[in-house]
């Protein structure tokens, strides 16, 4: 193997090192809602109140958020955009649940589910990892960096 | 009662099994607790060693359907005393509008609308001593039937909150022998409805404060069953303050009770009033304190009515929070009311599920 090629497969395989580790880093979560959803953006700040049962309405729009079941992304999610422990969440919407009778955020298996359910609900918002989103007939408001 | 326990139960597993074959998934939640208690005014008889007791078994199902929010809480007390104490229909125009109709807890300051039966979600064993619910002594109105309208809306200074609600107003009944309030759950006993209001201001410029004020008047009467008839034209106005800095929480609520009696046209305007403060370690270990107190003016026909004197009580307790479900409390009060002095120790395991 001459030097030039050494160095090309050096300089390869750097680059993807780099690129894997940004890729880790830089992992993004997308907030995505239905089409019905009156904003085409949305801040980290209105993302917690209607994930925390304050902001029930979006102009005339009804808001239906949808939690994920997959721990790895609920956690990133609980933790990185509403600011949470995962047990502070959860207390958080019993003692919500109980006192307001607002009905915490639904489950949903997977992120197709998520994306099928958020698409076909008015209202609907959700979340999922972004490169996930294709086109799934849903907004993308919102895409926040959560590492991997 | 038995039965009606029973009975109570079976409708709630009837929901459950027909929510199977509905497109509206009902989950029952709900709230137990397991207590002991030890008072040093029980020197002698039978719990002059204390009293291990269960509380309550309170079960809960909420759900939207169609847009229309359904709320009902049944609570087993005492082992069979079943109660049904909330139940509503809502319904959300916007965060500016929500209209409820049914029976639920009065508007009445911070205490009453914040913590409900489940005592897992209440940071002490007990609630203020006035602000026990009407079945326990309580000297409040802290349950409704009727109609509540609420919202919320930001405003340049802040968030602020704000409700209005028309019901029936509550009557003064004897149950088991001794007097007390009752809301008149299927109709009332006096011509004029009761009204409350109540607001509050989350201020922008200092993030974790909440301050609000709240209002109720109504005619209360007692019925047949009470030997000596009461009659109030009754105005209660309270002022609370909620402060989160960091670990620490600090709670305080005032209320004014003004009854005037038709009769001899004479006002009788009481107080009472509570400050708790916890701080909150690792999430798991809440130490507090409360310090409460109500004096009355002792002609008063209505708190003479149900009994109620003056009464001073500080609680210093710990809690410590198993997992987000469940809690451990151990608690010391030093009690006086109506001049007699005491000492409790109480322990408490509740668990919401």
């Amino acid at each position: 193997m001459n030097n030039r090629v050494r160095w090309g497969v050096a300089v390869g395989f750097m680059v993807l090192l780099l690129w894997g580790n940004a890729y880790a880093i830089a992992r993004e979560l997308a907030i995505v809602s239905n089409k019905d959803f009156p904003l085409n953006t949305i801040t980290v700040a209105k993302v917690k109140e209607i994930y925390l049962g304050e902001k029930l309405t979006e102009g005339s729009v009804k808001l239906k958020p949808m939690e994920h079941n997959d721990e790895v992304l609920k956690k990133r999610f609980i933790e990185k955009v509403m600011g949470s422990s995962i047990d502070g969440y959860k207390a958080y919407w019993i003692k919500k649940f109980f006192q307001e009778g607002i009905i915490p955020p639904t489950n949903k298996a997977s992120s197709a589910d998520v994306l099928q359910a958020v698409a076909q609900t008015s209202g609907g918002i959700g979340y999922v990892w972004a490169d996930e989103v294709k086109d799934d007939g849903v907004k993308v408001l919102l895409k926040v960096e959560v590492g991997n | 009662m038995k039965k009606r326990v029973m009975g109570g139960l079976i409708l709630l597993i009837s929901i459950l099994l027909l929510n199977g074959q509905s497109s509206h998934a009902f989950e029952l939640n709900g709230f137990t607790d397991v207590s002991f208690n030890k008072s040093t005014k029980d020197r002698v008889g039978e719990s002059r060693n204390g009293n291990f007791a269960f509380g309550t078994l309170d079960l809960y199902l909420a759900q939207t359907m169609d847009d229309i929010d359904i709320l009902v809480e049944l609570v087993v007390e005492e082992g069979d005393v079943l109660d049904l104490e909330r139940v509503s229909l809502g319904y959300t125009f916007s965060d500016a509008l929500r209209l409820r109709i049914g029976r639920f807890h009065t508007p009445l300051g911070f205490w009453n609308t914040a913590y409900h039966h489940g005592v897992q979600l209440q940071p002490t064993i007990e609630r203020p001593e006035f602000l026990k619910f009407e079945d326990e002594g309580g000297i409040l109105p802290v349950h409704v039937v009727g109609v509540y309208a609420s919202g919320k809306v930001g405003t340049p200074v802040g968030v602020l909150e704000y409700g209005a609600m028309l019901g029936n107003g509550p009557k003064i009944t004897n149950e088991g022998g001794r007097n007390v309030l009752d809301p008149n759950n299927i109709s009332d006993n006096n011509p004029g409805k009761a009204i409350a209001f109540n607001a509050a201001l989350s201020p922008a410029a200092v993030g974790g404060l909440k301050v609000g004020v709240s209002g109720h008047i109504a005619e209360v009467r007692s019925d047949s069953a009470v030997l000596t008839p009461v009659e109030v034209d009754q105005t209660i106005l309270s002022a609370d303050v909620v402060y989160t800095i960091a670990n620490v929480d600090i709670a305080g609520e005032y209320f004014s009770i003004k009854d005037k009696d038709p009769s001899t046209d004479k006002d009788y305007t009481n107080s009472a009033y509570y400050g708790l403060i916890t701080y909150t370690y690792k999430e798991k270990w809440i130490p507090y304190l409360m310090y409460e107190n109500k004096a009355i003016k002792e002609a008063d026909p209505y708190l003479i009515s149900l009994g109620s004197l003056d009464t001073e009580e500080t609680t210093a307790g710990l809690r410590y929070n198993i997992n987000y479900r469940s809690s451990l409390k151990g608690e010391y009060r030093k009690i006086t009311d109506g001049g007699v002095e005491w000492n409790e120790y109480a322990a408490q395991w509740a668990l919401a599920f």
